[in-house]
């Protein structure tokens, strides 16, 4: 039995209202997309401003019930609710990103890490090998690539899925459902070579085939979300 | 070395009782042993198409409960001497279909020296057409020039890659071949029915052949003589063709272009 510290990439929403159906929503929009892959899937919930009023122990309710199980609450907490969330056994968490300052510290301590644990260089550097699919995706099959990029090697079918927490590179033509940046990594990009989809979505923010540009339609495509919209441009010509 | 084969397509209508018939026939006629079994239970069909309704008395779930032996259940086909049916319960349901029953019957048929073991798959992707798939060697998916046709047999081609035993096994995959039913190259050309190079094109499988639409196959149907036996319609000489290439000899494919009849030919009804 050996205690070490590993990071993991974990699902997060942002809750900027007090009004918890506005979340139940979000989180089941999110669950209908991939109801296997988000089943009691790990949620931090993030809160945006400390003045926001959060009946905690119904946030908890509304997480699970939504088929999610909740880590730990992070963001804009006062001392008091923080307090409160000790109490209640909920973890609360600092999110690296927000605490940029603190950074040279943080290094010190992954140093540490590294001569206690001795861990595989690969796995530290934050290397997550692609998940590599050879042949056609066909209708019903469903490939995920957790915590990485997908390649698939051949068309991705009507009715077939695609889906990875990075980017979905298509060698072939899109005509099912790609969705990249599952876990909520909106710079996350989908390749294809000709661009037919049922549904392609990044981040969480999906475009119907019928919604999107017909000047593309067949061509080779890259899809990326700017300002959380979905956005295409010619693969060719960049 | 018995080669079992599945004909199956995902949606229902599209010919696939028609095309084991008329395969298992071809098979049978250039003299190895086959038989034909009818997985669609509880809807059977195949007997009606082979004629022989009237000498089914076992059938396979009997042979499954172990309440008749295989020899009772085979009905022999009185055209061809080495063609067997394995004919379909019409009073049970699907999930009377074991794995270990299918499997013991397939190997006992097997033992019995045929080479060719048809599996007439019933529509849909549930039990009885899981258990008609699962023993595959090959398998020949029916498709109609159409999308959703199409679409179903991209499906079930994914079930054959995923779910039967040679995926299971990680065994060399099922080798699966396209035949496409009820083609018409009029239609095509007008632009109101897929192409082969359309359909090519969104499955990917290997043509095993390409039967025209033909009036023929219904009346062939109603008469319980598979098409094949008629060799003097387009669609008896496509599944024809489709046989022999099944056993590897090199057909080329006909009845596939549409010819404008011309001005002599419509006087003269040529």
């Amino acid at each position: 039995m050996t205690l070490k510290s590993l990071n993991f990439t974990l699902l997060v929403v942002n809750v900027d209202n007090e009004e918890l159906s506005i979340l139940a929503e979000e989180l089941n929009k999110k669950r209908m997309m991939a109801p296997d892959f988000f089943s009691n899937a790990p949620i931090v919930v993030n809160i945006e401003s400390e003045t926001l009023n959060l009946d905690f122990t119904q946030l908890k309710n509304v997480v699970s019930e939504q088929g999610f199980l909740l880590v730990g609450i992070s963001g804009e907490l006062s001392e008091p609710q923080k307090a409160l969330l000790n109490a209640q056994n909920i973890a609360v968490l600092r999110s690296s990103r927000r605490h940029a300052g603190k950074t040279e510290v943080k290094t010190e301590v992954k140093e540490q890490q590294v001569q206690a644990a001795g861990v595989e260089p690969a796995a530290l550097s934050g290397y997550i090998k692609t998940k590599i699919h050879t042949g056609r995706v066909r209708s019903g099959q469903q490939i995920y690539a957790k915590e990485c990029d997908l390649v698939i090697n051949g068309d991705v079918g009507a009715g077939a899925e695609v889906i990875a927490d990075g980017n979905i590179h298509i060698y072939g033509a899109l005509r099912g459902k790609a969705l990249a940046g599952a876990m909520g990594d909106q710079s996350a990009l989908i390749f294809c070579q000709a661009l037919s989809p049922e549904l392609v979505s990044i981040a969480g923010v999906y475009k119907l085939s019928e919604d999107l540009p017909h000047e593309f339609a067949g061509k080779s495509s890259i899809v990326s979300l700017q300002d959380e919209q979905i956005v295409l441009t010619n693969l060719s010509q960049i | 070395m018995a080669k079992v084969i599945v004909v199956t397509s995902g949606k229902g209508g599209v010919g696939k009782t028609t095309s084991s018939a008329a395969i298992g026939t071809g098979l049978a006629m250039s003299g190895a042993k086959t038989v034909i079994i009818d997985f669609d239970i509880g809807l059977r069909n195949l007997d009606l198409i082979m004629g022989c309704e009237r000498r089914v008395v076992y059938d396979l779930i009997n042979v499954i409960n172990g309440e008749a032996n295989l020899q009772q259940a085979l009905v022999k086909d009185k055209r061809i001497s080495d063609l067997f049916i394995m004919p379909a319960s019409q009073t049970r349901n699907k999930d009377a279909l074991t794995k270990e029953g299918v499997e013991k019957v397939i190997h006992d048929l097997k033992a019995d020296g045929f080479e060719y073991i048809i599996c007439d798959s019933p529509a849909g992707i549930e039990q009885g057409a899981m258990m008609a798939l699962y023993f595959a060697d090959e398998a020949v998916v029916t498709t109609n020039p159409e999308v959703s046709s199409v679409r179903d047999s991209d499906r079930i081609t994914g079930m054959l890659s995923s779910k039967s035993y040679r995926s299971e096994q990680q065994l060399t995959p099922v080798k699966v071949h396209l035949l496409i039913t009820r083609y018409c190259p009029e239609r095509v050309e007008k632009e109101e029915m897929l192409s082969i190079d359309d359909i090519d094109d969104l499955l990917g499988i290997d043509l095993l052949g390409v039967i025209p639409e033909s009036q023929d196959v219904l009346n062939a149907s109603n008469l319980g003589e598979p098409v094949i036996l008629n060799q003097d319609c387009d669609a008896g000489k496509a599944y024809q063709d489709a046989v022999d290439r099944l056993m590897g000899i090199e057909r080329d494919l006909r009845f596939v272009t549409y010819e404008k009849k011309g001005f002599l030919s419509r006087i003269f009804g040529g």
